[in-house]
């Protein structure tokens, strides 16, 4: 029984503890937070996330069905199915607004002649045109197929696109 | 600048709650779609399916980056569902959802609640629809043919969208008023403007709506509703959404509510706030969603 106390008590210290550490996510909150109350370069203009869907696979490319999930300044995603089940997710951003175009130049990879990441083992992207980022992310395609999906949007095309910005 | 960070809304939702119990009652018929995640991390793992956590930290880093950023709507998304919710102005209505929760009979309550006419009622679910519409807009953007557009979104709804339309379908609409909810919804928008200005619910968020005047934005309301009766009635029909059902599956809550359908709708729109709680959980999905995909 008092053994049983001691266990309940240390639990409870354990837990008590835990609950003073301050979350992980604590610190990065206050500098997004920060840097948007201040940011440290004007913004660049981004693209209407509209203007990007025709670059974009078309809607029924190879059996499988394309739909578009979001559109927003300078981000557009579409869901790829097949059957009615999710096969991947594909995103263009226009790195202007995210301001990370730089992670490219470590690439060591090329699909044709744009650098290529794979941020994780669920995503590959390239950069197209020094400023869009084309992504493939999916839970079942492998590393290959992804290049496929990549391959299926109009890259030619964006490389030479050169938008009006977003409102 | 947002008043909470993304992390922090999520992690103050309730684990349990009369709301989560209340959506958790109505799994039968979203089987499997709504987890009630009040964990940041855990909702990135959820979205993206990673567990390494160098890229866990990045997607939460950038998802709170961009719900900051005011400009891309996720704030007003946040913000259209708790006022949807904010009407709870019920002189105790703290104490009522604790005793609630404590499971005492909520007859005792009755004097306290009053059902809404027919007419009000079908105008607050009209305009709760709409606000759903708002929030969509927000968080996905899509502009062009936007109530179309929503339209067809609603098909692939899922997870606590799916959740949030159960709820709205059965505690606002069959729950209240019955299996022929559509007409009296319908009819309701056609009454005189007065009556949509005197909704409460309304003027939290007219301001929301498109259109200038309560006509104009009566009309978007009513044209959201119309162009989504398709798949409101469908999703009625395929799931059995009955008086009987949704009573049976609340009933632990609302112990002894058989013939008093209004007062148990009554009840849970001032004790509950599913579009709050299922609202932030939406929009923090849709914010980790776009992280990972900028990533």
């Amino acid at each position: 029984m008092k053994r049983a106390l001691v266990v309940v008590a240390m639990s409870l210290l354990a837990f008590a503890c835990k609950k003073d550490e301050p979350s992980r996510w604590e610190k990065p909150a206050a500098s997004a937070s920060a840097s948007v109350a201040a940011p440290v370069e004007p913004p660049k203009p981004v693209v209407e996330g509209g203007n990007l869907n025709k670059f974009f696979p078309p809607e029924s490319a190879d059996g499988k069905k394309r739909k578009f999930t979001t559109e927003k300044p300078g981000f557009v995603e579409a869901r790829l199915e097949d059957g009615g089940k999710e096969l991947a997710t594909l995103t263009i951003t226009d790195t202007n607004g995210a301001g990370d175009a730089a992670k490219f130049d470590k690439a060591t990879e090329k699909l044709v002649d744009w650098p290529l990441l794979t941020p994780t083992k669920k995503q590959t992207s390239i950069l197209v045109g020094k400023r869009f980022q084309v992504k493939v992310s999916s839970d079942t395609l492998s590393p290959e197929e992804r290049k496929t999906w990549l391959q299926k949007f109009d890259l030619k095309g964006l490389s030479a696109f050169n938008p009006p910005a977003a409102k | 600048m947002s008043e909470t960070p993304l992390y922090k809304l999520v992690e103050e939702l309730p684990s349990s709650s009369l709301t989560t119990r209340c959506l958790g009652a109505l799994d039968y018929l979203v089987p499997g779609e709504w987890q009630n995640v009040t964990n940041f991390e855990e909702m990135i793992k959820r979205v993206t399916g990673e567990d390494d956590q160098g890229v866990i930290q990045q997607v939460g880093e950038r998802a709170m980056a961009l719900y900051e950023n005011e400009d891309n709507g996720y704030q007003r998304a946040v913000s259209i569902f708790k006022m949807v919710d904010s009407g709870a102005t019920l002189a105790g209505v703290t104490s009522l959802a604790a005793k609630l929760a404590e499971d005492v009979s909520w007859l005792e309550f009755l004097g306290k609640v009053t059902p809404k006419p027919e007419t009000s009622q079908g105008i607050d679910a009209a305009l709760k629809f709409a606000a759903e519409v708002g929030t969509f807009l927000c968080t996905n953007g899509l502009p062009g043919d936007s109530v179309g557009d929503f339209v067809s979104a609603l098909t692939t709804y899922e997870k606590e969208d799916l959740m949030r339309i159960a709820a709205w379908v059965s505690f606002d609409c069959v729950l209240p008023l019955g299996p022929e909810f559509l007409i009296t919804v319908t009819n309701a928008l056609e009454t005189a403007m007065d009556k949509i200005e005197e909704s409460s619910l309304y003027q939290r968020i007219a301001h929301v709506l498109p259109g200038g005047s309560t006509s104009e934005k009566r009309d978007f309301v009513k044209s959201t509703i119309d162009q989504s009766s398709g798949f409101i009635t469908q999703f009625v029909d395929s799931k059995g959404v009955t008086q009987h059902g949704i009573l049976e599956s609340v009933k632990g809550y609302l112990e002894g509510a058989e013939g008093k359908l209004d007062y148990a709708a009554a009840i849970l729109d001032v004790s509950t706030n599913t579009f709050e709680h299922t609202g932030i959980q939406t929009v923090a999905r849709r914010v980790i969603k776009r992280a990972y995909g900028e990533l």
